[in-house]
């Protein structure tokens, strides 16, 4: 059994949004104590590790594990439907193999989702030992990644003691963004060492959809290594992806 | 091994059932492509033509001895590689496949990638090159800009490189293209040495 209330319907959208950007289908895991998926893209370039646990909820009911395999796109089509103030319940109906989204606002609307056979698939969490890490307004790297995309398809981040810094080059120009200690974007730094890595921004633009769900995210890289980013969400949730880095044609 | 083969014959299963495009309606079989489960190299082109239509063989027309000779002339044998298309069935007329189709079909080259990972990846011609590079976050180039570059590619799990060439087809109506496609293969041949 597994049933959950959110009371902000919109949380489920953002989040809905920001994993059908990497993966198509999906496994949706209810535990007693929360909800998580974990997922690759084809290309083996990002991976998503999203953890929504039961106390974000403001209702939820779990009693054993459940796989719950989703045809994200789907799921993304019925949470545009929500409107500002709705709530949102889930509810799996073992019998039927079927998810319902109730949204409840003015009107109660009740769409159901068949579900997914999809092969578990063992997915490790990339082992990168990170030697810089910067938290920064999750609007922050918004803007960041949008300011870097009006002139490169691609963005070298640095993590320096002092500063975190986005560069983008291209044909045309180029485009620097700093946070230094003094910038209100900036909450927290520490690099053991200079750490910089070129990453591609169209996975960065699909990664930063989630940050309307989130205040702060947490940076972390080594140099030529892959790129962990974690969005804290309201009520202990964290969506974190990971990215490898973009290494330049010969 | 085993396990790689018997994960790319289910692949090639769905696709010998597929229809999720329109294109199952006219093709005669799918060609969901062939070789070594093993290899450390496939080849991508664009789309199934007459020939590979009706004996479902990926590149056994024309243009597939022109790549035969391309791989001999390299030391290569189509059982040392992998040969697939992006899009595993014939447009009608051997015309250009449409975005629909691609999106259609890619997932099933991506499974193939993932199953085979290989280390090299040879784009032959625009479509097959502009999905590649993409897919891996490249800017999708004009074949004539991007031939016989060499782009790593870091993914969570491996490396691997991909070198865009022309699709074999070209030289046939282009003859001079066929020298290009020889340079080219020796920068394939260098890049698998260093595998």
């Amino acid at each position: 059994m597994f049933r959950a209330l959110l009371s902000d319907a919109r949380t489920w959208t953002y989040i809905v949004d920001a994993l059908s950007t990497l993966v198509d289908e999906a496994n949706f895991v209810a535990k007693p104590d929360g909800l998580s998926m974990r997922a690759m893209d084809p290309s083996h370039v990002a991976m998503v590790d999203f953890v929504l646990p039961s106390d974000a909820f403001d209702e939820y009911e779990c009693d054993q594990e459940t796989l719950l395999g989703v045809n994200l796109d789907e799921m993304k089509k019925i949470m545009r439907r929500a409107r500002s103030g709705d709530t949102l319940e889930m509810i799996y109906e073992e019998a039927e193999k079927r998810l319902k989204l109730r949204l409840r606002g003015k009107t109660v609307r009740t769409f159901s989702i068949h579900l997914l056979d999809i092969t578990a698939e063992e997915l490790p969490e990339p082992s990168v030992e990170f030697k810089a890490f910067a938290i920064i307004t999750a609007d922050a790297l918004q803007e960041a990644v949008k300011d870097a995309a009006v002139t490169s398809d691609h963005v070298k981040i640095v993590i320096q003691p002092d500063k975190v810094t986005f560069r983008a080059m291209g044909d045309l120009g180029e485009v620097v963004v700093e946070m230094g200690k003094d910038s209100e974007a900036l909450l927290d730094i520490q690099a053991s060492e200079e750490s910089a890595a070129t990453y591609t921004l169209n996975y960065l633009a699909d990664m930063i959809k989630v940050a309307k769900a989130a205040d702060t995210v947490k940076l972390q890289l080594s140099t030529d290594m892959p790129l962990r980013i974690d969005f804290n969400l309201p009520g202990g949730g964290r969506v974190s992806y990971f990215l490898a880095p973009r290494i330049e044609g010969e | 091994m085993e396990d790689k083969a018997a994960k790319l014959k289910e692949i090639a299963e769905k696709i010998k059932n597929c229809k999720k495009c329109e294109l199952w309606k006219t093709r005669t079989n799918a060609v969901p492509g062939e070789g070594n489960p093993n290899a450390k190299i496939m080849f991508i082109g664009e789309a199934p033509g007459r020939n590979e239509d009706l004996y479902g063989i990926p590149f056994c027309g024309r243009a597939g001895a022109v790549l035969d000779d391309l791989l001999s002339e390299i030391g290569l044998k189509r059982e040392d590689v992998f040969i697939t298309n992006v899009v595993k069935c014939r447009p009608p007329r051997n015309r250009d496949p449409t975005p629909e189709e691609i999106v259609a079909c890619s997932p099933y080259l991506d499974e193939q990638i993932k199953v085979i990972n290989p280390k090299i990846i040879v784009t032959l011609g625009n479509y097959a090159t502009g999905y590649i590079l993409s897919k891996f976050g490249f800017k999708a180039e004009n074949i004539s800009k991007v031939r016989g570059k060499v782009f790593k590619v870091t993914t969570l799990l491996t490396t691997l490189k991909i070198i865009p060439t022309y699709h074999p087809a070209t030289s046939l109506y282009r003859p001079p293209l066929r020298e290009y496609l020889k340079e080219d293969f020796k920068i394939i041949a260098r890049e698998l040495k260093k595998t």
